[in-house]
């Protein structure tokens, strides 16, 4: 492997942003409006019921922006290879005298790493303006970090579930929930490595289409073998299915890295359209 | 040195092949014209020089380092201008800021000066520029670059006549002996004061490799009059002025300059004229 300088990651890091600073501007002003809009108006469509709904009315606005949060990230995931979706923008970015893994890693730290910062921050900034919003009319929403206590609540359904004990496996679900968030852009750094246009959406499409494909071919002709065996399957220790699931995240989201990096060493300036490899 | 060893190339099985069984080597120090008609392979041979395209066997590499590893020790000693670019909406400035780090001879002097011949401000918005104003921008960035290879594809395209020579002028003036200037192209006119070695592509092989000094030692360019023994001529064109002329220099003590357009037209529908390029002197 070639020497990695840090040096040179973060020159092309510097690079992505400073050479269009008005497109990130517009960027952080789009993920601001997203949370305070629906926020602002779920709230305000509700505010009515209070006192005696007010935790399902913060809960609600809370689930809706971790809806957003996701969506965001799989969008901003999904933008990771812009940079390779013209034959002009392929032949900058491939001259550039860096090597490949700095070039992708520069990538991930301004798609995934750097997203989620400027994501977070348009979110208490979106919260500030809600709360101040409410302050104004003389209505006190409070303050709230929906992220986490939605990821408190995914923990609370599978706690009470009836395959797990209350209380154990807690950090194993926990991190079950991180890593599918992993997943979920990593899934998305593939797509817009394969998806030369629209990787968003065609990524969406393409897993659908893929999941339902293996749900009819291969899972519901299994359904009267799992029925049989149902007994057996809950006697498996709740432990090494959490464990299987980390490792199956682990090891999906090293593939999807993995081959987007294959194939953007592999890219040249002249590919298919839409396809790139 | 650029080395290109037995290249077989092709885009894919459905097209031609682009090149096949191609060998070109190129040395320090020469600013190469790089010729062919259409569809011949000219932006194919850069892409593939700067390892944007490979072939299966890697025929291609710079200094011994195959091209298609595209290493930043390879990339940094490589710019490439391409005939269509993007530039983002930053100024000149702010983009020689940007970029300067990745290429460790970049000489802030030299841009100043290129820019300054060019009758570009460092300071002007890049999103405000003409395309012909873009691409000055651009070569003056990659001069400064002060890499060892220089790849121009139809650089000449898009400038005005004043342009073209502020281009020569400064291209001339940048030149040094450890630098190549590839420079691929169909204004033959815009840079034939500057090169000092043709290579010209023919379908998919290479149909003359060689210096002007050694062209002019071989063939004569010559206007006749109408009328004029043309029995030695390899090529004739008409023209108001007389009749264009090629034709060998058999011991000619005084050599001609060298016309690149009717070099080009005489080789490519005359293979007499390559074997007299080609045959021991």
């Amino acid at each position: 492997m070639q020497n990695f300088s840090l040096r040179r990651t973060l020159m092309l890091v510097r690079r992505i942003i400073t050479t269009d600073p008005q497109r990130w501007r517009n960027y952080a002003l789009l993920i601001y409006l997203a949370y305070a809009i629906p926020s602002i108006y779920l709230l305000n469509s509700t505010r009515h019921l209070q006192p005696l709904y007010l935790n399902d009315m913060l809960a609600n606005s809370a689930s809706a922006a971790n809806t957003i949060s996701i969506i965001l990230s799989m969008l901003a995931a999904s933008l990771t290879f812009k940079c390779m979706n013209s034959k002009t923008k392929r032949l900058d970015f491939l001259t550039l005298p860096a090597t490949h893994l700095e070039k992708f890693v520069s990538l991930l730290l301004v798609y995934v790493i750097l997203f989620q910062i400027v994501n977070f921050l348009a979110f208490l900034l979106a919260d500030l303006t809600q709360y101040l919003f409410f302050l104004v009319q003389g209505v006190n929403a409070g303050f709230m970090l929906p992220l986490f206590s939605s990821n408190f609540s995914g923990i609370s359904i599978a706690r009470d579930s009836m395959l797990f004990t209350q209380g154990e496996h807690i950090w194993q679900i926990t991190l079950i929930l991180y890593l599918a968030t992993i997943c979920r852009i990593a899934t998305f750094i593939l797509g817009s490595a394969i998806f030369r246009r629209q990787a968003f959406v065609l990524t969406i499409l393409f897993f659908f289409v893929t999941g339902m494909g293996l749900l009819t071919l291969v899972i519901l002709p299994l359904d009267d073998v799992l029925i049989l065996n149902l007994d057996f399957i809950r006697k498996i220790d709740a432990g090494t299915i959490c464990n299987a699931i980390i490792l199956a995240e682990l090891a999906w989201t090293t593939a999807c890295c993995w081959l987007s990096y294959r194939m953007f060493a592999k890219a040249s300036v002249i590919t298919s359209k839409n396809i790139g490899f | 040195m650029i080395s290109i060893n037995h290249l077989n190339f092709r885009y894919n099985f459905h097209r031609p092949p682009v090149f096949t069984d191609f060998s070109l080597e190129i040395g320090d120090g020469q600013i190469i014209g790089l010729l062919g008609k259409n569809g011949t392979g000219k932006s194919t041979l850069l892409y593939l020089i700067c390892g944007l395209l490979y072939d299966k066997k890697h025929s291609v590499s710079i200094d011994g380092i195959p091209s298609h590893e595209r290493r930043p020790e390879t990339l940094q000693r490589l710019f490439i201008v391409p005939e269509e670019f993007e530039l983002p909406p930053i100024s000149i400035r702010q983009y020689a800021k940007t970029h300067s780090g990745f290429y460790p001879n970049f000489s802030e002097k030299v841009l100043e000066d290129t820019l300054r011949e060019f009758e570009l401000s460092p300071d002007i918005h890049l999103g405000s520029l003409s395309m012909g104003q873009k691409k000055k921008a651009y070569i003056s960035f990659a001069l400064a670059a002060q890499t060892d290879y220089l790849l121009l594809d139809e650089p000449t395209n898009g400038l005005d006549i004043p342009s073209k020579s502020q281009f020569r002028k400064v291209v001339a003036s940048q030149m040094t002996e450890q630098r190549t200037i590839i420079i691929s192209t169909h204004q033959v006119h815009d840079v034939e004061m500057l090169t000092d070695r043709v290579v010209l592509l023919a379908e998919d092989r290479l149909l003359l490799d060689a210096s002007l000094n050694d062209i002019a030692e071989r063939l004569r360019f010559e206007v006749r009059p109408v009328g004029a023994d043309l029995s030695d001529a390899l090529y004739i064109e008409p023209s108001i002025a007389g009749t264009l002329v090629v034709a060998p220099a058999n011991g000619f003590s005084d050599t001609t300059t060298v016309n690149l357009e009717l070099l080009f037209n005489a080789l490519t529908q005359n293979p007499e004229v390559v074997k007299t390029l080609t045959q021991p002197s």
